[in-house]
């Protein structure tokens, strides 16, 4: 087999040229869920070389959040990774806060908890089902869309919608929990167990399943580090890093859960890291969900927290603040942040530079399924085509997340 | 023999999986189904009363709305999917004021993010439920919001939208 340099192209000679084949994987294929290009050599079904493509939905997020006031770019953080938007909103609400040196209430943090883990159970849910699908089995996709689709009806509870929620606001919520929605919380995770048992039972421990999974795409820890890896995918390769523990935010530090880590980096241990992850979820759900503070579910952030409409209407101090916020008037530290949040699928990172005005000077985030595509050639090259098809998924890279 | 008796596991192993495999199909056939029936069920669909759908502005009896025209839902939306449209009046006591003249929501514009509700300060906008809004030309999609020959209400009656929504 021929060497890769470190562009990943190949050295073909004449002679080579004969034998490989060229194929384009993507953008637009629809094993690669999303628009991912991949154009790869090819030496029968065995895949040689790999080069990958960026950018086929680039949307500029950080260029246009820097003309927009805060509270705006929560929109923008939807449409990262689109299957757990509540994360990357609620991610963008902690970066906010924490550039504002605001505390929000014990109970706004464990509202954050259980929507966060909601939308972690069904980011994994989706990854773990389509592991399936890319090899085969199609029935548990269908199975577990089910309870996604409770999860979808929970947001729709909480926040109005289903994909792009904008959920809650920097220092907590719009409204509280209805008990409509706490209801449908409590139903979700006392019916979850037995959906997961049964997918569980048509995969984990599925002959089929584990050879199509062990020993495929896998990543030594070392190189997993070195290329940035974050969440399952780094857990999976046995290095225990979780966001949620290493620099709690929004009170982890209150639960108890297990960090569920692999040892081979490969398929198989990143579908049992999530399976367990989903588990733990459950568990965190619940237990916020029994130990919810009484509290009010925003914090008074002076210039960001809208004041209720009442007041706007009737008294004259949240009628100023609430048009100065409206106006973009607010004062804003100059500051330059790093804050983070376990996202479904790996670190979620704001990075904010705030020159004090109404909208962030730089701004980056810091997307996980970004930094898995970059060693998706690596990942991939000497294994089978269908083998590709697998890891791709199995990594959870997700196209909107391609964009920087 | 060997290979006989393998030819009998083989089957009878295969009837086993067979009827396990029909057996979660039997009970499954008797449980509850999950799937509805849309649009037959329109009569009993629930959709939560928070669904972001469709802006509107909602009237009294009187025509009367809530909003001012200062158009900050307009300033405020992502997308530019509002334009408020306004005009000078002079009222009986000969005092200019602005009103509202026309509300423009531009459904295929939006993004339902609910943020003009948010900032709006007269409250004079909300999101229904009503989720069925597609149509057939692009021009349809332009809403206006306001009544035709609608009116400002007075600030010291009670606020259209009820508390906590
Ligand atoms: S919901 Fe968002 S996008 Fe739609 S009109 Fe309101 S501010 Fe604009
Ligand atoms: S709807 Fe509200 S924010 Fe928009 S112009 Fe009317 S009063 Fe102002």
């Amino acid at each position: 087999m021929k060497t890769i340099n470190s562009e990943h192209h190949l050295d073909l000679t004449k002679e080579d040229e004969k034998v490989y084949s060229t194929l384009n994987l993507g953008p637009t294929h629809p094993a690669t869920h999303g628009i991912f290009q991949n154009i790869l050599t090819m030496n029968g079904e065995t895949i040689v070389g790999a080069e990958q493509t960026i950018g086929y939905i680039h949307r500029a997020f950080e260029k246009i959040a820097e003309r927009r006031p805060y509270y705006q770019i929560t929109t923008l953080t939807d449409r990262l990774n689109y299957c757990s938007s509540p994360i990357n909103n609620i991610g963008w609400h902690l970066a906010v806060e924490k550039l504002l040196g605001v505390k929000t209430t014990k109970r706004v943090d464990y509202m954050r908890i259980i929507v966060m883990e909601l939308a972690r159970i069904a980011d994994h849910l989706i990854c773990n089902s389509v592991i399936g699908v890319d090899s085969g089995a199609l029935t548990g996709f269908v199975y577990v869309f089910e309870e996604r689709e409770k999860i979808y009806e929970i947001y729709e509870e909480l926040c109005g919608a289903r994909l792009t929620t904008n959920l809650g606001r920097v220092g907590g919520f719009d409204r509280d929990f209805s008990p409509l929605a706490i209801q449908k919380i409590r139903d979700l995770i006392n019916g979850l167990p037995k959906v997961l048992h049964e997918f569980e039972r048509l995969l984990m421990r599925n002959r089929i399943f584990m050879d199509r999974t062990i020993n495929v795409g896998g990543i030594s820890a070392e190189r997993a580090l070195n290329y940035g890896f974050t969440g399952p995918n780094l857990r999976a390769a046995g290095v225990d890093y979780d966001v949620r523990v290493m620099e709690p935010y929004s009170s982890y530090n209150d639960f108890d859960f297990i960090v569920p880590v692999g040892q081979n980096g490969d398929t198989y241990d990143r579908y049992c890291v999530r399976q367990t992850e989903l588990w733990e979820s459950i568990k965190l759900v619940s237990n916020a969900l029994d130990n919810l503070p009484e509290g009010k579910f925003n914090s008074e952030v002076p210039a960001f927290f809208m004041p209720p409409k009442e007041d706007v209407y009737s008294k004259m101090e949240p009628l100023i603040s609430h048009f100065k916020m409206v106006m973009g008037e607010i004062d804003v530290p100059e500051k330059e942040i790093y804050s983070a949040v376990e996202g479904a699928n790996g670190e979620l990172g704001f990075y904010v530079v705030a020159d004090g005005g109404r909208t962030p000077y730089r701004l980056h985030f810091r997307r996980p399924g970004f930094i898995y595509y970059q060693a998706f050639p690596e990942m991939i090259t000497g294994a089978a085509l269908s083998d590709a098809i697998l890891t791709m998924s199995s990594m959870n890279v997700i196209a909107g997340e391609l964009d920087a | 023999m060997s290979s006989v008796s393998q030819y009998f596991s083989g089957l009878f192993t295969g009837i086993k999986s067979l009827m396990l495999g029909m057996s979660v199909t039997w009970k499954e056939l008797w449980t509850k189904k999950v799937t509805q029936q849309y649009p037959e069920n329109r009569g009993t669909l629930v959709i939560s009363d928070r669904f972001r759908a469709e802006l509107t502005m909602p009237h009294d009896e009187n025509n009367e709305h809530a909003c001012t025209a200062c158009g900050i839902c307009q300033m405020n939306c992502p997308n530019g999917t509002i334009t408020v449209n306004s005009k000078m009046i002079e009222t009986e006591d000969g005092k200019k004021k602005k009103i509202l003249d026309t509300y423009q929501w531009d459904l295929g514009m939006c993004t339902f993010c609910n943020l003009c509700v948010l900032t709006c300060p007269s409250d004079a906008i909300k999101f229904e439920n009503t989720f069925e809004n597609a149509v057939f030309t692009r021009s349809k999609l332009m809403q206006q919001l306001n009544h035709e020959g609608s009116k400002l209400r007075e600030k010291k009656k009670e606020p259209l939208i009820p508390k906590g929504e």
